[in-house]
């Protein structure tokens, strides 16, 4: 989707969710996530290639690829719990919110884990041949 | 990615505020209860499809799972 597109499809539903809520509070709520989930995968499918060029980067410039994947998977974690935890934001539920977005926070931790414990063994060797 | 659908879904939803007005104003409560529940399984099954379609791009573009 071109960027007019996704405006005119972004104005178009807050108006008919608008109309909506007044008489059935769920209809809206679905049109919501229909809305979100188009917008964020048009979105989505317009930076694949902006990730694919970070990948041929790191390959020409010797990165090991693995710490490209980890920052690129957070990425798609922080894409799925922001539109998790603001769907059910609007559906009333920030407790339920909240712990979505705990829980991406969890699993990006767990993602980057492994970088962070090489760190610390660099960082310990270090200390350890002075 | 049809956007159609949204327009689909506003309709649908339309339709059962219409029908769900019309059955509680004629004293039947639990049909139009009922109507509501119907028509937002309808609705989301129309969704579910969509959202599959948004899991599996996330799951090509980032290699999350």
């Amino acid at each position: 989707m071109e960027i007019w597109q996704s405006a005119a499809l972004a104005v178009t539903s807050a108006l008919l969710c608008l109309v909506l809520r007044q008489y059935r509070p769920e209809f809206a709520l679905v049109m919501a996530i229909l809305c979100g989930v188009f917008l964020l995968s048009s979105v989505i499918t317009q930076l694949s290639p902006v990730f694919s060029g970070l990948y041929e980067l790191a390959e020409q410039t010797n990165v090991a690829p693995t710490y490209l994947q980890i920052v690129i998977k957070s990425f798609g974690i922080c894409y799925l719990a922001q539109l998790a935890a603001d769907l059910c934001r609007d559906a009333g539920q920030t407790a339920i919110a909240s712990k979505i977005e705990l829980a991406g926070r969890a699993a990006v931790l767990v993602l980057a884990m492994p970088l962070f414990f090489e760190i610390m063994k660099l960082a310990v060797s270090m200390i350890a041949s002075k | 990615m049809d956007v159609d659908l949204i327009f689909k879904i506003a309709a649908v939803g339309i339709v059962v505020a219409v029908l769900h007005q019309i059955l509680v104003r004629s004293g039947r409560e639990e049909q139009a209860m009922m109507t509501t529940l119907a028509g937002l399984i309808v609705v989301l099954m129309m969704i579910v499809y969509e959202i599959k379609d948004l899991f599996d791009v996330i799951k090509n573009v980032f290699g999350l799972w």
